[in-house]
């Protein structure tokens, strides 16, 4: 079923809407979910979790991109119980993706940070001065928190090339931070 | 909240679009492994055609750097290319990307793009450079508008730079961005490639020059112009052999009003144009100095891992503006055991000239961070007494 027609459904209030979502949305919540929760059943939960977030929220959004949508909302609620779970994300399997997201962080820091909308529109404008495949590696690493080896063979690069991809957008995204004179 | 983590939940916020894009990005990967075909003489002339520009948002484009890139990555790091834009000198990043040959009847080739403003693609039997869509930020308006700006209470601040940003990007948007387009062309010769493609510029209404010879790349060159208005279209073409009896035909189009912009950013990436002949083990055709690069780098690697802060320092050049370290891990965990280390970056440059400098790299794991491969760049400078090593780093 499109995603028209299953958005459709969420607004009718038909329970039908939760049946189609999970069918064709279900693997990729939980596979996000297991990425950051590294447990199954805490997975499973945040999967059921985002059905009922989608079902209180559609509507009155109506989402053009569901996929994107539910995969938001599983991502949140992900976090959410994983810090939840442990009380710092420091002794973490999340420590390799932010050690190497500090690699973006803009030199200045002693100052008040930037507004969460400011610091949104700079990282999508950023995105969108970069290549497909640049862009693409970025996001399913650290929105969809892929592992290395999952995009190498994903993208049919080799390990060492994802590695320096990312690196080297990272390197990116803190000049264009410090440019603007985003503080986070 | 923590920076980095702020930043991990921020992410979170990415367009929809983009979200979505990026777990199509396999399919396009696929499609995109298809060979590049030859193109006849006819079909290369009717591409570069006299066209309008069209801006880049219509044009549907498959971005691709997939298989070949890893490999040119090593044949032709990347590297700085100096060039005067607009009347100012700039040492601009450019990374390399083309075609490799896959058999010994093909020619590939290799050029470095400013990736920073342009982007590669391929439409059929044709490699696209094209640039990238320009954001007008709001460092660019307070920049560009200091003296409008330094009287204006906050609030009126805030606003005009707003509107500055928001009428600028509108203008940058409706701008033509330029591109080159790089056909190959099978069994016709650089001049009949030339002479045809004159002959078929001459038929519209453009002045079009005398064919000349080109250095950079070597071959022969011809330029079109539709007049001499901001906006009208000038072409410049290149034609170099191919080594196989067939032609290489380069073509960059942008307006007059860009040519010291644009137009000197072309010239600089078309002149690292280079004709990629096929080779079993490009590795084999290593140059002097990249022998001399590689032996220096095993020996400074052997003591950048075994703690040899001494030994170390014999290979750095004099003085050394860094703190000499040597490998103690990532994080307080220490070194773990090091294995697959692998060296990449050396390429087939030739003679390189006193105050050259080339970067490698070398690509290993440490037990202690499975997770990922870990790279020791180190970048290298030609002096008189031999190459020396300016800059070593980790990156993860």
């Amino acid at each position: 079923m499109n995603d028209k027609k299953i958005v459709q459904l969420f607004f009718e209030r038909s329970q039908q809407a939760i049946t189609e979502l999970s069918l064709k949305y279900g693997k990729i919540c939980f596979h996000i979910a297991l990425n950051i929760l590294k447990c199954n059943e805490d997975a499973e939960e945040c999967e059921n979790d985002t059905y009922l977030k989608t079902w209180n929220s559609i509507p009155p959004d109506a989402p053009m991109y569901l996929r994107a949508y539910v995969s938001r909302i599983v991502r949140n609620l992900a976090l959410s119980k994983y810090r939840y779970n442990h009380r710092q994300m420091r002794d973490s399997h999340l420590q390799v993706y932010l050690s190497e997201l500090q690699d973006c962080i803009p030199a200045s820091q002693d100052v008040e940070a930037s507004a969460d909308d400011t610091v949104n529109r700079a990282i999508g404008a950023f995105l969108s001065t970069q290549d497909l495949t640049a862009r693409a590696l970025f996001i399913q690493r650290y929105f969809y928190m892929e592992k290395i080896s999952v995009l190498s063979k994903k993208f049919g690069l080799k390990e060492s090339t994802v590695s320096t991809k990312l690196n080297r957008t990272r390197l990116k995204l803190k000049q264009y931070l410090e440019r603007e004179g985003i503080v986070l | 909240m923590k920076p980095d983590e702020r930043l991990l939940a921020l992410i979170g916020n990415i367009p929809d679009e983009m979200l979505d894009e990026a777990l199509n990005i396999k399919k396009i990967c696929s499609t995109g492994r298809k060979r590049v075909l030859y193109v006849s003489v006819a079909a290369a002339c009717i591409l570069v055609l006299f066209m309008r520009f069209v801006p880049a948002g219509q044009v549907m484009a498959a971005q691709i750097r997939e298989h070949v890139e890893h490999l040119l990555e090593e044949l032709f790091p990347p590297k700085d290319l100096s060039l005067i834009v607009e009347g100012i000198k700039e040492n601009i990043s450019h990374e390399a990307y083309g075609e490799l040959p896959e058999e010994a009847q093909e020619a590939g080739f290799a050029i470095y793009v400013d990736t920073d403003f342009y982007e590669m693609t391929q439409e059929a039997d044709c490699h696209i450079i094209r640039g990238k869509r320009m954001i007008y930020t709001r460092e660019d308006a307070i920049r560009d508008n200091a003296v409008l700006l330094a009287d204006l209470p906050e609030k009126e601040k805030k606003q005009k730079i707003q509107e500055i940003v928001e009428n600028t990007q509108a203008f940058y948007d409706k701008f033509p961005t330029g591109e080159i387009r790089i056909t190959q062309a099978q069994a016709v010769s650089v001049e009949d490639a030339a002479s045809e493609m004159k002959q078929e510029l001459s038929e519209h209404d453009v002045n079009v020059s005398d064919i000349i010879v080109s250095e950079f790349p070597k071959g022969l060159y011809l330029r079109a112009e539709e007049g001499t208005a901001w906006d009208c279209e000038v072409k410049e073409v290149y034609f170099v052999d191919n080594g196989l009896g067939g032609v290489f035909v380069i073509t960059a189009s942008y307006i007059v009003e860009a040519e010291e912009g644009t137009g000197a950013r072309f010239h600089s990436m078309i002149e690292t144009f280079r004709v990629l002949a096929y080779a079993e083990n490009p590795e084999e055709t290593l140059s002097e100095d990249a022998q001399e690069i590689k032996s220096i780098a095993e020996n400074f690697v052997a003591a950048y891992f075994g703690g040899n802060t001494d030994a170390v320092q014999r290979y750095l050049s004099s003085p050394y503006e860094w703190d000499i370290e040597v490998y103690k891990g990532l994080d307080a965990t220490g070194a773990g055991t090091i294995s697959g280390l692998t060296l990449k970056g050396l390429a087939d440059t030739g003679i390189k000239e006193i105050g050259s400098t080339h970067v490698i790299s070398f690509e290993f794991r440490d037990s202690n961070h499975e997770d990922m491969f870990l790279y020791l760049t180190i970048e290298f400078i030609k002096q008189e007494d031999g190459w020396k090593i300016q800059f070593y780093g980790l990156e993860g």
